[in-house]
């Protein structure tokens, strides 16, 4: 699947661009990406990469919805979705 | 101000635990008949720091203004970090009540250790503020804070905010929400000037507590990845939540008619905090000595010049997206404007988006919107329609689809994919204020806990917000610390254990709650007199009519569950 990724704040500061197209069925997948394409990222991301334990500041939205209310790292994705991945971030 | 003299009053013990938002509720619901006219004469204004504002305890220069609104026709508080905040505790001022109407002219009040003086203002009435508050500074001292209201003001318009100085000495830090610059206008008076040099400074009963207190929110203040030093807020500013927003779908664009657009970045804090840096601003940035987070920043013109002061998040929103406006320049000129006139930048965004929709100017012209404010400082009759705020403005040009509630304008969070701030918008005495009960925390970012945008209980998760709220406004601290208190329950403590240490009181965190409930309750039994009803505690009705795209939702929530946050 072809998904949209957009990165924010720090990440986006990091890796050096806003957004990339990446092959991925799943959320996980995407970070394991994120991570191949831009090694700088792999700390920002994950407390245990070899676990795959992912950072508790590291928020994603799969097209606007926060995956906490959907299957978490293990949603599914199709053609076509807006992944959005970024740290915990505050304003008002 | 009615017959310009000025007096000192020893607090009264039933007011002496009380700071900020606390206090001026608890004295405009005391002394304000709550069905007067809030420009009449019965009206006042009150100014009040925090309890621990002024202390060494970190992100604590705020300063509460309380009135009645002309906005809201309700009670109002709105709160500013600034050094004015400070300087008016160290002179061991708890409180500023301003009342009267001086009828003839305008007056600046100066007040420093020994005295209170009036001079006469009109040197300085009817000027942008980025001009007179360096001409303040050089007639009154270069360190003396500056308190105003502008132009917009001086017309009596709702959309008036107060405005204070940053650490620059730039007017761009405001008490903005309600129209209350248009009640100290109204009063008489158009500044206040305060020289804390020889000031006693704060008194602290328990020297040790304030100590330990404070030690603890610093702690947790520099932990927390939103508050650290290096954080989001820190690295970014406020202005970081555009692209986050915007991707949840609720970053209202065009009047909100849309919660998302691609165009959205190009005003983000990622895009603004790489214009600063390439033209020489500042970034990160303080709005009061000793804060720790520091989310603000300067923004300047090409080559550095003319700078503003902070765009923050709501600003930016507000003259940007919400009017279909892309692009951080036309959006610092039109920030600079509210500014120089005396204006809350969230009410002129709402305004120039209703202008928009009734085709006064088209979505997108930056110089079209700027040229709306420029009428205010004329004074001229559209001026005046657009200095009154979003409701007028719709109503004056045919509009229905106007956003507020209670007559204020609805801030940077469309309601309708996220119910929980919209339960806050409906059902706090302020009217439409993300900052009375922020429910974007737990409901977007994750922090204080994780809520499902779209599932409409929230009654429960507002109110309690809104609770805790009305303490950390009255305690003098930024509500910015919030995001570290909601995730490390010391921090909470030590901000309560710091106020213990300040007042000599024994309040425990379950204490500093009630509190906030108890001015909460004070506030809306002003409104209740005032003649608001819970038919004042909804949403405008097309946020139930219109879907808002991309997720094509309306704001579902039971009037029942928004009835349920303040039952009686």
């Amino acid at each position: 699947m072809t998904v949209r990724v957009k990165l924010f704040a720090t990440l986006q500061e990091l890796a050096g661009i806003s957004e990339i197209y990446i092959e991925a069925d799943d959320v996980m997948s995407v970070l394991e990406q994120l991570v191949l394409k831009f090694g700088n990222l792999k700390n920002e991301i994950f407390e245990d990469y070899d676990r795959r334990k992912v950072r508790p500041r590291v928020k994603v939205m799969v097209n606007g919805y926060n995956i906490d209310h959907l299957q978490g790292f293990e949603t599914r994705l199709i053609d076509g979705d807006r992944v959005a991945v970024f740290p915990v971030l505050a304003g008002g | 101000m009615t017959e310009l003299k000025a007096r000192y009053e020893e607090v009264p013990e039933k007011w002496k635990n009380l700071g900020g938002r606390g206090l001026t509720s608890t004295i405009v619901s005391e002394e304000v008949p709550p069905t007067c006219h809030p420009l009449g004469p019965n009206n006042k204004v009150v100014l009040a720091p925090g309890i621990v504002t002024g202390t060494s305890a970190p992100t604590s220069g705020r300063i509460s203004v309380g009135g009645k609104s002309p906005l809201t026709g309700g009670i109002k508080e709105a709160n500013a970090g600034t050094n004015f905040a400070q300087k008016l505790a160290k002179l061991g001022i708890k409180a500023l009540i301003v009342q009267g109407q001086s009828k003839d002219k305008y007056y600046l009040l100066k007040i420093t250790k020994d005295k209170v003086e009036f001079f006469d203002a009109k040197p300085w009435v009817g000027k942008g503020l980025y001009e007179v508050y360096p001409q303040l500074r050089e007639n009154f001292g270069k360190d003396v804070a500056i308190c105003a209201t502008g132009i917009a003001g001086e017309l009596g318009g709702a959309g008036a905010g107060v405005a204070f100085n940053d650490i620059d000495g730039l007017p761009s830090r405001y008490a903005g929400r309600g129209g209350l610059g248009a009640v100290m206008a109204t009063r008489g008076l158009k500044f206040i000037v305060v020289d804390d040099e020889g000031a006693p400074g704060v008194e602290i009963k328990n020297r040790d507590l304030f100590k330990e207190g404070t030690k603890k929110l610093t702690a947790a203040l520099q932990k927390h990845d939103i508050t650290k030093p290096g954080g989001t807020l820190n690295s970014y500013g406020t202005d970081a939540l555009i692209n986050v927003i915007n991707e949840a779908g609720a970053l209202p664009h065009r009047n909100f008619s849309a919660g998302y657009d691609e165009l959205a970045p190009l005003v983000s804090g990622e895009k603004k905090a790489e214009i600063i840096k390439k033209r020489g601003g500042e970034r990160p940035h303080v709005c009061s000595p000793g804060c720790i987070i520091q989310c603000s920043e300067v923004w300047v013109k090409e080559g550095g010049k003319d700078p503003v002061g902070v765009l923050e998040y709501e600003s930016v929103w507000a003259l940007g997206p919400n009017c279909g406006i892309y692009n951080l320049d036309d959006v610092g000129e039109l920030n600079r404007a509210c500014n120089d006139l005396g204006l809350d930048t969230i009410e002129m965004g709402g305004t120039i988006g209703v202008a928009m929709e009734g085709g006064i100017v088209k979505f997108g012209d930056g110089k079209g919107a700027l040229c709306l404010l420029e009428e205010v400082r004329k004074k001229s009759p559209l001026g005046r329609i657009i200095a009154n705020g979003t409701e007028f403005t719709g109503k004056a040009f045919g509009v229905t689809r106007i956003p507020t509630v209670k007559g204020q304008s609805i801030p940077a969070y469309d309601p309708r994919p996220i119910k929980g701030i919209g339960v806050t918008y409906a059902t706090t005495p302020m009217g439409a204020d993300h900052t009375a009960g922020y429910a974007i925390a737990p409901e977007i970012l994750g922090v204080g806990g994780k809520a499902d945008p779209m599932d409409t209980k929230k009654a429960d998760l507002s109110r309690a917000l809104q609770q805790s709220t009305a303490f950390i406004d009255s305690s003098g601290y930024c509500l910015f610390t919030a995001f570290a208190i909601m995730d490390i329950p010391e921090g909470f403590e030590g901000m309560v254990e710091s106020c213990n240490g300040v007042l000599g009181t024994t309040w425990t965190v379950d204490d500093a709650v009630k509190l906030g409930a108890k001015i909460l309750e004070t506030e809306r039994k002003f409104n209740k007199a005032a003649g608001l009803t819970r038919a004042h505690d909804r949403l405008p009705e097309f946020m139930r009519l219109e879907p808002l795209p991309p997720k094509n939702v309306v704001y579902d929530v039971p009037d029942a569950e928004l009835d349920r946050v303040y039952p009686d």
